[in-house]
């Protein structure tokens, strides 16, 4: 018998995803009391993944015409369980209330007056509440706001090498929505992929441009100039992989 | 980008030669006059110019500009491109339908090599006695007048044929008293007199012109290599002009246009006069300076160790008897430059500008300098107390006291790239920085500790500007 040409990673991968789907539908025993029968219950998350933030201010164009682009790692924790409001006066026995910590990372290239190379590159911490609705035992549709900071730095190199930077701290808020999509609902443990959009606004981080020497010889007093303030908001995408437990 | 400075260098003007939007996020940007005002920080003023031109005239008054192209080429991403095209730029009101005036100038084939835009000049006798300001427009066989302050009206178009074949017009000196210009040419047997005279315009044709061109050849009698204008003590304009194919100095009474030959034996090619701290010059020098060619002949002409130094106070007096003294130099002549507020000149002496000298003229007394790299870029200060200068590659300025040619060096912390010498006394050192660094030193004086680094001045506040 002749079979689809799928590579062998692959098809194991397709067997085991089918495997772990299907007892899931059987197995889930930890459920919350008054939730509905079939709903999986996980009180932590892990997400790892990647995404993108448009950059739609004057300044970040004057730097860069890319887009952010990153990592991002998350943390989150159902803080309806830990508080005991899934009670019998808790609207909706789907919807759940989660705390999360996350860490993202960003970087764009771009080019400035035709000839000078400038790179930008993020991270972000931030901090949040996110709501999810469980529509079906493998879908969630969840909103998240999260507040936090971000640590901007611009470096701007021209045709001979020599460059010049600077970094900056700044606050950012987060809000988005999110499509969750389960593979695998076992009682303690579930795998799945997240659908990220939303809008990040990111305070201006201002920025003065320095250079490094080498020697350390005695230096006339420096006054730089500011190259103004950096502002990186912008809408974002995103995509992660999901692990709860 | 093409950007001159004004000549009282408080002003900036630029020509940016605009760019269709190309990748998204960008915005079309026409090409553009601007003009930055270093002593009244705010916006540029600009001024759309409709074609990207790439040079600047300004008017010595600072109040008229036109943009044009420059003979080398226009343009190469335009399909299609008139080089006779001008922009004529009213800087005392802003923008509007008539202001900048597009004109095409009439062509014999040739192309503007250069623009020279005259003092406000009364016409003498005119029925309009406002001052306007002429623009001279100079190209291979033809010289064009316009009159700036009524660009609607026909420009004049002088042909130079009378002066000689191929004559290319090169520098143009003016004598506003009398609207008059006068014209060195390549080529040109003659220095050319160009003096605007009131005439009734037709009343038929609006773009009639109120004035005519009236051109004169003064008796230079071989073909001027440099020229020179200045006001005696009487007021009288007077030309000097240096005819190397008759080995004479020949000084042109501008009014009357009777001359004086004054035979220096030198195919001189450099005259400068000095003006002195009470009005009219006293003295001229003469110098053959070395040049890749002379007169547009291609032909290359090496500097001679020697100067000549005219006194002008009795050039008037024709019982005077005029002869230059001679300087007796050790190495051959490569440039001359005037050293501001005094009877001194600055004498470089090879194309790496590592030896010099300063002519005192008082005395006739030359002093060597040496330098210990290639003089890149020098300036002098404002007083002519001392000359500053540059070698790239040096993190080093060098200063020349110059009543006593004592040296000093100031050590950078990077390598220049230019100095200039500002009005009020402080020196700028430029380190060609892509973001903008220079380092600011308040006097010739002063010590590492009195100067600053002033770094991305090129880039500031770029990330807050909107678009």
């Amino acid at each position: 018998m002749r079979t689809l040409p799928i590579a062998r990673p692959a098809a194991v991968w397709f067997a085991s995803l089918a495997l772990a789907a299907a007892p899931a539908a059987r197995a889930d025993t930890d459920r919350d009391p008054g939730a509905a029968a079939d709903f999986p219950v996980h009180r932590d998350e892990i997400s790892l993944g990647g995404g993108a933030r448009a950059l739609r201010s004057p300044s970040a164009n004057a730097l860069t015409a890319a887009n952010l682009a990153g990592a991002s790692v998350g943390i989150a924790r159902d803080l309806g369980r830990d508080l005991g409001l899934y009670d019998a006066a808790w609207p909706l026995h789907q919807l759940t209330l989660w705390a999360e910590a996350g860490f993202v990372t960003g970087a764009a290239d771009g080019t400035l007056f035709q000839t000078l190379s400038t790179t930008i590159d993020q991270l972000g911490f931030t901090a949040g509440v996110a709501a999810r609705y469980r529509v079906h035992r493998r879908v969630a549709l969840g909103v998240r706001g999260a507040l936090g900071a971000q640590r901007a730095r611009v470096a701007i190199t021209d045709g001979s090498g020599s460059s010049a930077y600077d970094h900056g701290w700044g606050t950012l808020a987060q809000a988005s929505a999110a499509l969750d999509l389960f593979l695998t609902t076992r009682p303690h443990f579930g795998l799945g992929v997240r659908l990220d959009a939303g809008y990040v606004a990111a305070q201006g981080i201002a920025l003065t441009l320095h250079s490094d020497r080498s020697d350390d010889a005695m230096l006339l007093a420096m006054r730089p100039l500011s190259l103004g303030h950096l502002d990186l908001s912008g809408p974002t995408a995103a995509i992660s992989l999901v692990a709860q437990f | 980008m093409y950007a001159v400075p004004s000549e009282d260098r408080h002003r900036l003007f630029v020509i940016t030669r605009g760019e269709q939007a190309v990748h998204p996020g960008e915005i079309d940007q026409p090409p553009m006059f601007w003009v930055v005002d270093a002593q009244h920080p705010g916006p540029a003023v600009s001024y759309p110019i409709g074609s990207p031109f790439d040079r600047i005239a300004v008017s010595p008054d600072g109040n008229l500009a036109i943009a044009y192209y420059a003979a080398g080429g226009t343009d190469p991403d335009g399909v299609f491109r008139n080089p006779n095209e001008l922009a004529v730029i009213d800087l005392t009101r802003a923008a509007d339908a008539g202001n900048p005036a597009l004109e095409t100038i009439r062509s014999f084939g040739s192309v503007p090599d250069g623009i020279a835009l005259s003092p406000p000049m009364a016409l003498p006798g005119g029925a309009d006695p406002t001052p306007r300001t002429f623009a001279f427009i100079l190209s291979a066989g033809t010289l064009t007048v316009l009159d700036t302050t009524h660009p609607d009206r026909h420009e004049v178009s002088i042909r130079l044929d009378l002066a000689g074949s191929g004559v290319i017009p090169r520098a143009v000196v003016f004598a506003p008293d009398t609207a008059s210009a006068y014209v060195r040419s390549d080529l040109a047997r003659d220095v050319l007199q160009v003096a605007l005279e009131p005439q009734p315009p037709d009343p038929t044709d609006p773009g009639d012109n109120d004035f005519r061109a009236v051109v004169a050849e003064l008796g230079a009698g071989g073909g001027p290599s440099d020229v020179a204008v200045y006001d005696d003590a009487t007021g009288r304009r007077v030309v000097i002009a240096a005819t190397p194919d008759t080995h004479q100095v020949v000084v042109i009474d501008a009014n009357t246009a009777q001359f004086r030959s004054i035979p220096i034996p030198d195919p001189i090619n450099r005259v400068l006069v000095f003006p002195s701290a009470d009005g009219p010059p006293h003295r001229a020098l003469f110098a053959t300076i070395s040049a890749a060619s002379a007169a547009g002949t291609g032909t290359a002409v090496a500097g001679l160790p020697r100067l000549w130094l005219l006194d002008l106070d009795h050039l008037a007096d024709p019982l005077a008897q005029v002869a230059p003294v001679e300087i007796d130099l050790d190495q051959p002549v490569h440039d001359v430059v005037p050293i501001p507020g005094g009877d001194r000149a600055l004498i470089v002496h090879d194309d790496a500008r590592t030896v010099l000298g300063v002519l005192d003229l008082a005395t006739a007394a030359t002093s060597p300098l040496l330098g210990a790299g290639q003089l890149d870029s020098y300036a002098f200060s404002p007083t002519g107390d001392y000359l500053i200068g540059a070698t790239q590659g040096v993190a080093r300025i060098g200063f020349v006291e110059l009543d006593n040619l004592h040296p000093t060096d100031f050590r950078l912390d990077d390598p220049p790239d230019h100095v200039l010498a500002t009005a009020n006394g402080k020196i700028f050192v430029d380190h060609a920085s892509p973001f903008g660094r220079a380092t600011i030193i308040p006097s010739p004086t002063a010590g590492r500790g009195d100067a600053i680094v002033l770094t991305g001045f090129l880039t500031a506040g770029l990330l807050d500007e909107e678009p």
